[in-house]
Parts: structure tokens; sequence; C-alpha cells
């Protein structure tokens, strides 16, 4: 026990004085709190209200995900993975809520919660604000496989569908750039051949020529508009 | 008191109330430990057990701890491991034999009551001292050279300050010293001989909790240093043997101050004297009871050269000048 005095008959005393005193002040201390109130919340039948900004399990509104991937990107934990896959310019997707327009089909939109750390880091850059965090924190279960939430909505023949459409996009891109790499072969063909060889020049615009109409028809496609503009 | 007059059985009789009043007082107590400290640290304790506020949780808790496999270290001596817990518990039930409920209800008016328990209670440290030695663990022996080195120490300012309230009883028999405080709240012992005894009862209760290695003086079982201390190597059955004296040693702490220094079952005034007897030594009891439960929230523990100064320096002393005061006071 610290004490000021030298004299240790002092001491002997200010040390009595002391332990009665700080016994009773701590014990009436004690006392009182016998007749406060608790702050014990029954949990599973009384719950507590939560703050409006608790952050709990993630949810996606995946109608409106416009797969801009930017909340897999701010995830520090790399909990979120998402599947996105470029629609082709013909496929209509629709909007989003806010306005935005969806370019991506979403076949798989994964969030583990057992890796989250509750950060809400990939709430912020969303743009259509459609992953937020709720209130909900009563989701524990057997087994961690089951924190894995699948949010993406795509059935099976929406896959296969959309499956079919890439590939048909694919093979029209694949065809489009063999056409335009030809294209350019052959230009660079007639640039450096036109002064010096004839013949060449006669065999090789016979096979592009059918192919040439193509590009000229998908040009003029456009143009349509306008002119029916200008005469109107 | 005698139930049938043929004394052998009077003597069976005695000690299955003994140990059911024993078990049944430790029982409650530890609901009510864990119910008092829950409010002092403004929570509930326990509260789902018995669907009304836990009531029925020293069952659950006594029916757990029996259906736990009883081990015995491999190292230890095994008979000795296994007596200790009934030694101790004996010694804390066997302090039951002469505390008196009402004038009646008593199992043995000895003529050396108070001497009787004081000396029953001490076997305690015997049980302490074999657990540690017999269970070939530091932290036992550790934890039984505290306890022995305490109970040894606190025993004497213990029998000091209770010979202070004996010298105004002028007798050692339970019932002797309650019929010498009877009248209003102010013939008890606690107000005779002001203020010796009542330094004295501050005396007798720490010096018993100390005994009962109670919080604060929980020395031999410090958990954060010694694991469990003497118990440490114990489980099942014989560790609920450890739990429960201890437990009883509050309550019979309990009963012998009420006892002897708040007038038994005598009631505080003439007055709420239809109240029956059996109802105020209860009472008493409780009191006390919550006293040494709150005193365990309100002070950390003691470092092993406190405790040792307390008992020495300070309570010992003090016992004697009490002596001193309330032999003077007597004679005069």
């Amino acid at each position: 026990m610290p004490t000021t005095s030298t004299s240790p008959v002092r001491n002997y005393f200010s040390n009595i004085y002391r332990a009665v005193a700080t016994t009773t002040s701590a014990f009436v201390t004690a006392s009182r709190h016998l007749f406060t109130h608790s702050y014990t919340v029954q949990y599973p039948r009384h719950k507590a209200e939560l703050p409006d900004r608790t952050r709990h399990r993630l949810h996606v509104v995946i109608e409106d995900c416009i797969g801009c991937l930017q909340c897999e990107r701010a995830c520090p934990v790399e909990c979120i993975k998402i599947d996105a896959v470029k629609a082709p310019k013909e496929v209509d997707l629709g909007q989003a809520s806010a306005g935005n327009p969806i370019n991506f089909w979403l076949p798989s939109f994964t969030i583990d919660m057992a890796k989250c750390c509750y950060c809400g880091l990939c709430t912020d850059p969303c743009p259509t604000r459609c992953i937020v965090m709720t209130p909900n924190y009563e989701y524990s279960s057997h087994e961690i496989t089951d924190h894995v939430y699948q949010f993406a909505r795509m059935t099976e023949e929406e896959k296969a569908e959309m499956e079919r459409l890439v590939a048909e996009d694919a093979k029209k891109k694949a065809e489009e750039k063999a056409r335009k790499a030809q294209e350019a072969a052959q230009k660079a063909a007639e640039e450096n051949s036109a002064p010096a060889e004839g013949e060449a020049k006669t065999a090789e615009p016979k096979a592009a020529a059918p192919e040439q109409e193509a590009p000229a028809e998908v040009a003029e496609e456009p143009e349509t508009p306008d002119e029916a503009g200008g005469e109107g | 008191m005698s139930f049938t007059g043929l004394p052998l059985l009077d003597m069976c009789i005695w000690a299955v109330l003994i140990i059911i009043f024993f078990c049944l007082g430790a029982l409650i107590l530890t609901l009510g430990e864990r119910k008092i400290s829950g409010f002092i640290q403004d929570r509930l304790g326990p509260m789902e057990v018995g669907r009304y506020h836990g009531i029925l949780q020293p069952i659950a808790d006594a029916l757990k701890l029996l259906q736990k496999e009883d081990i015995v270290p491999a190292r230890a001596n095994p008979r000795m491991h296994m007596i200790a817990p009934a030694l101790v518990f004996s010694g804390a039930l066997a302090a039951m034999v002469v505390i008196p409920w009402t004038r009646e209800l008593i199992p043995a008016d000895l003529n050396i009551g108070i001497f009787y328990f004081l000396g029953i209670s001490s076997l305690g440290v015997l049980g302490i001292l074999m657990a540690g030695w017999a269970s070939a663990n530091k932290w036992s022996i550790f934890g039984a050279m505290r306890g022995a080195s305490q109970i040894v120490a606190y025993e004497i300012p213990v029998s000091i300050a209770a010979l202070s309230a004996l010298v105004v009883a002028g007798t050692l028999s339970t019932v002797g010293i309650v019929d010498s405080q009877a009248g209003n709240m102010f013939s008890w012992t606690i107000f005779k001989a002001f203020p010796f005894n009542l330094i004295g009862a501050v005396i007798f209760i720490l010096g018993t909790l100390a005994e009962g290695a109670r919080l604060p003086f929980d020395l031999p079982e410090s958990e954060s240093e010694l694991v469990a201390g003497f118990h440490t190597e114990y489980s099942g059955i014989r560790f609920a043997m450890f739990f429960l004296a201890e437990y009883g040693n509050i309550f019979v702490a309990g009963l012998v101050i009420s006892v002897v220094y708040l007038g038994g079952w005598h009631a505080p005034f003439p007055f709420l004297g239809f109240i029956p007897p059996i109802v105020w030594t209860i009472l008493k009891m409780v009191i006390v009871g919550i006293c040494i439960i709150a005193l365990r929230w309100s002070l950390p523990r003691l470092r092993v050269d406190q405790l040792t100064a307390l008992s020495w320096k300070y309570l010992t002393p003090i016992a004697i000048l009490c002596l001193f005061g309330t032999s003077i006071w007597v004679l005069l």
C-alpha cells in the first residue's frame, strides 16, 4: 500500500484507515449495482435494435447489376467472384433501375460471407447501388460452404442461349476479322504490286469481289436514316 | 434434539438431515452467487434452466458434474487423491453439528460448541494438503501450501475474535450463546462491549472467508496464477465435492456468524416475535451470505505477503486488543 508518512506507527494506522475506507467504498459501490437495471439482452427472444447503417450480410439486387466488377476489385479479401459475359451488340439486356444500360450477362455472382470482413468497401463504388449491406446477422450454418451465396439467377436454358449467342457473335466477329485481315492484305498487295505486276491484279480482285459487297451493305445501313432525314 | 429416543437412530436421522441441509444450502448458494454476481455486474446471471430466472440451474450443474469422468492422474497417489475431497467435504459438513437452527432444532448441543466448530473447520487443511500433494502437480502443490499457510494464519485471529464474543456470552455452547443474546437487537453480541465485538465480528467474518479460501482470499485456487490450485487435477464427482464444500463453508460461516454475533433465532425486536425462530436464523444467514458474495466483487485478490501481513500484523493484534477491551468491559 502506498504511504506518504515515514513513521512506522503512522504507517500502520494509515494502512488500517485506508483498508477500511477503500473496502467500504468498494462494498457500497458493488452493493449499489445490485439494484440497477441489467444491460443483458436475452438474445433469441429479444433482439437489440441495430443502428441504421449496421453492416452485416451482403445482398445484391441482381436485376440492377451491370457487371462492372468494381465491387470485386474493391474487396480487400476477394470474397466476391463475378462471372460477367459481354453481350453482343444486337442483344438488348435492358437497363438498371438507375438508368445504366446493362451490357453483360451474369451467369455467376457469388459472395463468400465466410471470408467477408464487413468493411463495406464494395458498396461504395457500385454505380447502381445494387450491392448493399443488410442488417441480417442470423445466418450461421453447419457447413462453411453454405456461406457462399449465389446471387445470379440465370437458368440453364438462359445460359445455353447466352452461350449460343456468344458463340454466334464470336463466329461473326472472327469472320469479320478474317475478312478485314484479307482486305488489308489485299490492299497492301495492291499497293505493292500495282506499279510492278499486272497479272496478279486481275486474278485476286475476282476472289475478293463477293465478300466486298457485304461491308458495303452494312456501311450503307446507318446512312439510310440520314438520307431519310434529309429527304424529310 | 431427539426424534425417537434411541440415540443411535437419532444420530443417523441427523446425519441424513445435515447432509440434505448442507447440500441444499450449498446448491442454493451457487445459484445465489451467480445471480448476485450478475446483478453486481449489471448482468442477469443464469436465466434459462427451470423456465423462471434459472432456478433449476444448480441441479443442472450438479447433474453435469456427476456425469463427468472421474479422472485420477497416472502419477498421482490414487488413494490419497480419492480421500482428499471427502475429507474437505466432511470437514465443512461436520461444522453443521453444533449449529442451532432454533433452540430445539440442533443436532448436538455440545458444551464446547464453538471450540468444536473452530477445530473441525480446520480439518479442511488436511484435505487440501492431501489433494495438492497427491495430485503430483506443481500448481496443486503450490495451491495446497498456500492454503495451509493461510488457514493456519487465520485460525488465530478468528479464535481470538470468537473468544471475545464468548467472554460476553460466558459459555462455549452455541445454544447458550444465542440464549445470552435474548431481548431486542441491541443485546446481540455484535452490539455488546461496543465497539470491541463489532470489530471482532469483522475480524471473524474476514477470518472465516480466508479459512474457506473465499474471495478475496482465494489464493489456494487463484485461477490466474495456479489454474485451479489444489483441485486442478480433479474432475467429476470429486471436483463437485470440493465445490460443494466451498459453498457449504459460506453457508456454515453465515450460520455461525448469525448465531455468535447476530442473535441466532431471536427476532431483532420483541414485537416481531410472532415470526417463527427458524425464519430469523435463515434470514440472518441469507443476509450474511449476500454480504459475503458482494464482498467478492468489491475487492481484488490479495497477494501472498499482503494476506499473511493482514493476518499477523493487523487482525491478530487488533483481535487481542478487542479481547482485552471486552474482558475489561465484562469485569466492570
